[in-house]
Formats: C-alpha cells, structure tokens, sequence
C-alpha cells in the first residue's frame, strides 16, 4: 500500500512539473497574458490597403530587393496576408507586389510604380514599351 | 467571436452526440460520447462544407443549410433511438480524489499556458498560418475560385482538408478571417483529445487509470506548445485514438462495442499524409474484418 501511494505521488509531481512551471512563468510575466504585437497582425495591418487594391486581381507578382532578409519566409507571409489572391514569385505578371524597397529607383527595369503605400510597400505594373 | 460562429461550432458536435446515441445505449460513457461529439462532429462538418464548396461555392447560406439538413438527420436518429439505462454513480476513493485534483490542476495549467502562447502567436506557428489557415483563407474568400487553393504555389496542396475546412467554415460563418476560430478549433480538439484518453482508459482499465492518463497527457510539455501553435498533429492524435480506442473497446467487450465500429473508418483519411491514408486504409480494413 505504501509503495503505491510512493508511486502515486511520483506520478502526479512528475506530471505536474509543466504546470508549476507554467504558473511560475506567468506570475513572474505578467505580460504574458497580454496580446502582443506578433509580426503576422503587424504585416498584416500593413498590407490591409494593398489587400484591397489587389483584391480584384486573381494573381500578382513579387518582388523585394536581393539583400532583404528571409526572403522566401517574408513570401510566404505576404501570401498569407494577401490570399485568396495568389501571390507568384515572378515579374512578368501585369501587377506586382513589392516590399521592403528603400530605394524605388533601383526596381527591375521592366516594372514602374503604380502606388506607393509608404514603408517600402508599392503596387508595381509593367513599364510601357 | 459572434453567436453564429458559436452556433455553427456547436450544431454539428449536438448533431453528432445524437448520432452517437445507439453508442451510449450501448454503453459507451457519456464522457466517451461527448469527446467523440467534437472530434467526429467537427470532422463531419468538414465534409460538409466541402460538399457546399462543390454545391455553393462555400456561401453562408448554402453552408447553414447543410448545417441544417445533418442536425435534422440527427435529430430523426435520435428519436428512432430509446432511451439509454443511467449508469450507477460511483463515488470516488481516496486516491481518485487526490488524482482528480491533480488533473484539475493541470488543466487549469493547460489553459494558461495556451492563452499565454495563443496571445503571443494569435495565428499559430509556420505550418498553422502557412498551410492550414492560408487554405481556410482560401476556401473561406475565394468564391468560385476555391479550386485555385490547390495548385502550386501552394504548398503541400495535396494535404486533406479537415483542419482547413473546419477553420473556413467557421470563418464564412463569422463573414471574417478572425484568429480565434482556428486557436478555438485547436482547443476543442485538445480538449476531445483528453477526454476521449481518459474515456477509453476508464472504460478499459478504470477510473484511477484513466485519471493518471488524462494527467499524463496534461502535464506532457509537447502538448502544451503544439495545441496553441494550431499544428494538426492533436486533430490527428484524437483521430488515430479515436480509432485504437473504437477497436479496442470492441475486442474488449464484442456485443457492446459492435455499434461503435462505424467510427474507425472513416476520420484520419480526411487528415493529413500519406502514413494517414495507409493507417486509414488499414483500420477500415480491421473493422470490416471483425463485423
């Protein structure tokens, strides 16, 4: 009867190690219990007004400039924030999302801007021949 | 979230717990029952939805009135079904009371630690926004052009829809893409997913032991990351137990467990994988074996 009351208590301590853990984090954070700011809302609340610009449009391109960081992650996000549009990484598509662009003079010289939303986000369209 | 996403949330999980009814009558607990409710119900709403992508292009109207024409089904089955004898109540010994207050203790943990996450990373992690809820933006928004959420550059657009179907129809409920739906989808399964183990070991093993698995999945630390980062693994943890704990209740006890045999069949092959498929595949196989 001891031994199992022994393995008993193991069992329960063990299991509940995570949960003193958890209680332990929250009350020496406080603000773990708040809503943060995570980087998916913040683009998100970005891109809300080129949303609406492409959302007649079924497919747009993509561009960012060659030394943005996790380029292929950051493309993923914007398809996330912009579906059900679909987001291609091409250029020679008829409209063109690009973000992250410090400097608009050195786009890809097949493209010209359409709309700057401010913060390096512009709607790009095929320059005239 | 508004009272029509509650609704929609809950009628196919009532529709279902009154399918499930012959079970009960067989004597499946009503703790069995209700876990089998969310996870099955939130799989057959699913399906549902799929069919009013095909029939509606996904609208709301097309959406409820599926909805409706299940609830009604249900509710036929449920009349036709008698009553179920009351389990005698059985008072718990010393050892469950201390065990039952761990477990509570451990959910409250539980709960904490996923809003604390949930609150951080209110659209999940990588294969949650990447995968799941951009195909429930898809199916969800795209009208007529659901088709396009399939094709690269989609990936993995050969995945099974349970997981994005049930978070878009939620969302076409809502008539918006909140965050909240698909972190509520993740915590109904969590929250079947435990259930549904301490059902099973009760009915198999009994109460205390079932006590120690529910602690024991409550206090495992992977768990409690993986339900608020909305990843499919807990949709498919309940759907593979749901299928061992079908089967193993029939081997259990034959003439009780036959009428829950319709259960093994059907849920993982609308998952994810291929492994799912050929699990599928082979507990559908076992069951037509055993009838």
């Amino acid at each position: 009867m001891t031994r199992l009351r022994v393995a008993l208590a193991a069992v329960i301590v063990t299991a509940l190690v995570p949960a003193a853990s958890v209680f332990l984090d929250v009350l020496n954070n406080p603000g773990a219990l708040r809503q943060a700011d995570d980087p998916i809302s913040m683009l998100e609340r970005r891109l809300a007004p080129l949303r609406d610009a492409v959302r007649s449009q079924g497919v747009v391109g993509y561009w960012a400039p060659p030394k943005v960081a996790n380029r292929t992650a950051h493309l993923y996000t914007v398809r996330y924030a912009l579906a059900p549009v679909q987001v291609l990484d091409e250029l020679d598509l008829p409209l063109v999302v690009a973000d992250r662009v410090t400097d608009a003079q050195h786009l890809p010289p097949q493209l010209c801007v359409r709309r700057d939303f401010g913060q390096g986000l512009l709607l790009l369209e095929q320059a005239p021949r | 979230m508004s009272v029509l996403v509650l609704a929609g949330a809950a009628v196919p999980v009532v529709a279902t717990y009154l399918l499930l009814q012959p079970a009960r009558r067989a004597g499946a607990s009503q703790v069995c029952t209700i876990a089998l409710a969310i996870g099955l119900g939130l799989g057959i709403a699913s399906c549902g939805f799929f069919l009013a992508l095909i029939l509606f292009d996904g609208r709301r109207a097309g959406v409820i009135a599926i909805d409706a024409m299940v609830l009604l089904v249900a509710l036929m089955v449920w009349r036709r079904s008698g009553p179920h004898a009351a389990a005698p109540r059985v008072p718990l010994s010393a050892s469950e009371r201390v065990l039952a207050a761990a477990v509570f203790v451990a959910a409250a943990a539980a709960g904490t630690s996923f809003l604390a996450n949930a609150l951080d990373v209110p659209h999940g992690r990588w294969d949650a926004w990447a995968t799941w809820n951009l195909r429930a933006r898809w199916l969800a928004d795209a009208g007529p052009a659901w088709r396009a959420a399939f094709p690269k550059p989609t990936i993995h657009g050969d995945y099974p829809l349970l997981l994005p179907a049930t978070v878009a129809r939620l969302w076409v409920y809502a008539g918006a893409d909140d965050p909240v739906v698909p972190a509520a989808v993740a915590v109904a399964y969590a929250t079947a997913l435990v259930l549904l183990l301490y059902a099973a070991l009760a009915a198999l093993r009994g109460r205390a032991q079932a006590l120690i698995g529910a602690l024991c999945l409550l206090g495992t630390p992977v768990f409690l990351r993986v339900v608020p980062w909305q990843y499919a693994d807990v949709p498919l943890a309940f759907n593979l137990l749901a299928v061992v704990t079908l089967l193993a209740l029939y081997d259990h006890d034959p003439a009780r467990g036959r009428s829950m045999l319709c259960g093994p069949v059907s849920p993982p092959a609308w998952q994810r994988g291929r492994r799912t498929r050929v699990w599928s595949w082979f507990s559908a196989s076992l069951s037509c074996a055993l009838r």
